[in-house]
């Protein structure tokens, strides 16, 4: 049986192929293959119980060392296995976060762009008006009001609050792809519109759907840590990288090491999803990118 | 000459487009017949509504266009302007089909050939998508496509142009529709390819009995396919007739002229003839007769009153005063727009 159905599974592969090719896409999705693994196999790989005080008075505050790379917080806990917990909070919050804002957005600039007309005109000044609002402000007002998040409406909040620029960028892909000659010939093969929308406007817009993806990622991993940091993100005991950094902030100068690698991490998960978006982009601009 | 109801039957259609520079009569009360099993060509250089009047006819007109009211349409006496959504989905692609000028950009660039022939199978007659997928490798075959299983699960990019406009041709006809648009279907393609291409519709129209109408711009493939012979000029037929005729007597002026711009074997020339000037932009058309700036032989009557569609013979038709007043044809002047010095 030889279908030739499965369009997606071909075009992913030929996809990896070339980002491989590159330097940069090879070690951005290195980089974020390890963060993902260090998270996902978190309570295997980390040497400690994430919020286990291992001894309020010896261990307090200790220095990196061989027992504890990373050193020890105030409260005694093992700041490497902190950190590699804290990827599982703030890596899945980001991931999600950003696919729920990617759905959000493609489905609304979606509608808007092949709509057009009146109906576009609306939607696009509602996404104006969302826009004009401070982010940060509204999400430091939300926590502030809750009194913290749980990680569900963190996700909520940061997803829900994310997707308003890329519903932009989605209208205007689809508007160059609504007239498109192929979509004229699908309406000519007697296609109905959702037809035309969903199986021919839409997948020929979704690359630069990824990269934005990958962007909103390195976002939201900064939002979180900064809410988080004030005290409105992931409440505490349960690690993110932004309430460690907290953690130590207030003997920087003595307790340097409970900041700086979960700093470090933050940096680290940025620069990746950043390179892998940029390695995607260069690699997915299909109309440039002649058969292999 | 036995001529039963024709299958299609355009009348008075008017296309226009409301632009932000006033509106495009863009086609402007075209009349068009093509019969069972026939080949009409549609000819007229760029701008002459040959294209919106192949789109008017499956009402693929986006805004801001629009077919004004009193346009009629009809297949086989079915009110095609009468129809909704899905009687209109019913038709496109199943009794009428289109095939597009730039295969390139007519094939969607993400799904594989195989994919989108046998989507049109997936459409309208309900296939599975094994059943569907047999059915397109089996039109690819048909095509005349060497190992059509295989370039079945190509992109449109891995084929080359005539490939790709087989596939366009597989995907029109793979419901076995009664009527096929093409629409300046070899415009893209080298001559050799060109000729494939012509020959392969040929032997479709002849196996599959399908009518065709098909637009261009080059009277050459008009002569190698077409029975009879619609010329468009600002949004108008202005000549209609059998091929024959047409070649060996054009009557207006303005098919007179593309007929002198075409090369030909064994003619000593040493420049072909051009017709001056541009077509008018269709905002505004010229009052009276629209091709008359561009005319050799238009006179003061050309400015004001604009011609009719006169009979000429049986089946010819011309849309030019010169019917009534053949006499004017023997003293040909310079045009206007070169006498007002405009290049």
């Amino acid at each position: 049986m030889r279908l030739g159905d499965r369009p997606l599974a071909r075009r992913v592969r030929r996809l990896l192929a070339r980002l491989f090719e590159r330097p940069r896409g090879r070690v951005a999705t290195a980089g974020v293959l390890a963060l993902v693994v260090a998270a996902l196999f978190a309570p295997l790989l980390a040497p400690y119980d994430p919020t286990a005080q291992l001894g309020i008075e010896t261990l307090a505050g200790q220095a990196p060392s061989l027992a504890h790379p990373f050193g020890t917080d105030p409260y005694s806990r093992d700041v490497l296995s902190r950190v590699m917990y804290g990827a599982r909070i703030s890596l899945a919050v980001a991931v999600l976060s950003t696919l729920l804002s990617i759905t959000v957005a493609t489905l609304y600039g979606a509608v808007a762009g092949f709509r057009g007309g009146r109906v576009d005109a609306l939607m696009m000044r509602f996404v104006d008006g969302a826009m004009a609002v401070p982010r940060v402000l509204l999400l430091l007002a939300v926590g502030a009001l809750w009194g913290g998040l749980t990680t569900l409406q963190l996700v909520l909040l940061l997803g829900l609050t994310q997707w308003f620029p890329v519903s932009r960028l989605v209208r205007a892909e689809v508007l160059v792809a609504r007239s498109e000659e192929y979509v004229t010939s699908a309406r000519a093969l007697g296609a109905g519109e959702s037809r035309v929308l969903f199986r021919h406007v839409l997948p020929n817009v979704l690359s630069p759907v990824l990269v934005a993806a990958m962007i909103g990622v390195s976002n939201v991993i900064t939002l979180e840590a900064g809410l988080s940091y004030l005290g409105f993100g992931i409440r505490p005991p349960a690690p993110s990288w932004g309430n460690i950094i907290q953690d130590g902030s207030d003997q920087v100068a003595a307790l340097w090491w409970v900041s700086l690698f979960p700093g470090l991490a933050i940096v680290l998960t940025v620069a990746c999803f950043t390179a892998l978006g940029d390695a995607l982009r260069d690699v997915m601009d299909t109309r440039q990118v002649d058969g292999r | 000459m036995t001529e039963p109801t024709p299958l299609l039957s355009v009348r008075d259609l008017r296309t226009y487009f409301y632009t932000s520079a006033g509106v495009a009569r863009s086609v402007d009360g075209v009349s068009l017949d093509v019969y069972p099993r026939e080949t009409v060509g549609v000819v007229g250089e760029s701008g002459c509504g040959k294209s919106v009047t192949a789109l008017s006819v499956l009402r693929l007109i986006r805004p801001p266009g629009r077919i004004e009211p009193g346009s009629r349409i009809a297949l086989d006496g079915r009110d095609i302007m009468a129809m909704d959504d899905a009687e209109l989905r019913a038709v496109r692609g199943n009794r009428i089909a289109m095939i597009f000028q730039e295969p390139m950009t007519a094939l969607n660039p993400v799904f594989t050939v195989g994919d989108q022939i046998a989507e049109v199978a997936r459409v309208h007659a309900g296939d599975s998508r094994k059943a569907a997928w047999a059915r397109a490798v089996e039109m690819l075959e048909l095509m005349g496509i060497p190992s059509p299983a295989e370039r079945a699960t190509q992109y449109p990019h891995q084929l080359s142009g005539g490939m790709r406009q087989r596939v366009m041709i597989a995907m029109a006809l793979v419901m076995h529709p009664a009527l096929v648009i093409a629409d300046e279907p070899t415009t893209a393609l080298d001559v050799t390819i060109q000729a494939q291409i012509l020959e392969l519709l040929a032997r479709l129209q002849a196996e599959l009995g399908t009518s065709i109408l098909l637009i261009t711009h080059d009277l050459g493939v008009i002569a190698e396919t077409a029975k009879r012979v619609v010329v468009m000029y600002g949004g108008e037929v202005v000549e209609e007739a059998p091929v024959r005729e047409l070649f060996a007597g054009a009557h207006h002026p303005y098919t007179e002229g593309l007929l002198r711009a075409m090369p030909r074997v064994g003619q000593e020339r040493e420049r072909l003839a051009v017709i001056p000037g541009t077509v008018p932009p269709p905002t505004a058309w010229p009052t009276g007769c629209r091709f008359r700036d561009r005319c050799p032989y238009a006179w003061e009557r050309c400015e004001h009153e604009h011609p009719p569609l006169y009979q000429i013979a049986g089946a010819h038709a011309s849309r030019c005063h010169l019917a009534e007043e053949p006499e004017r044809r023997a003293h040909p002047h310079e045009p206007l727009v070169l006498q007002r010095g405009v290049a």
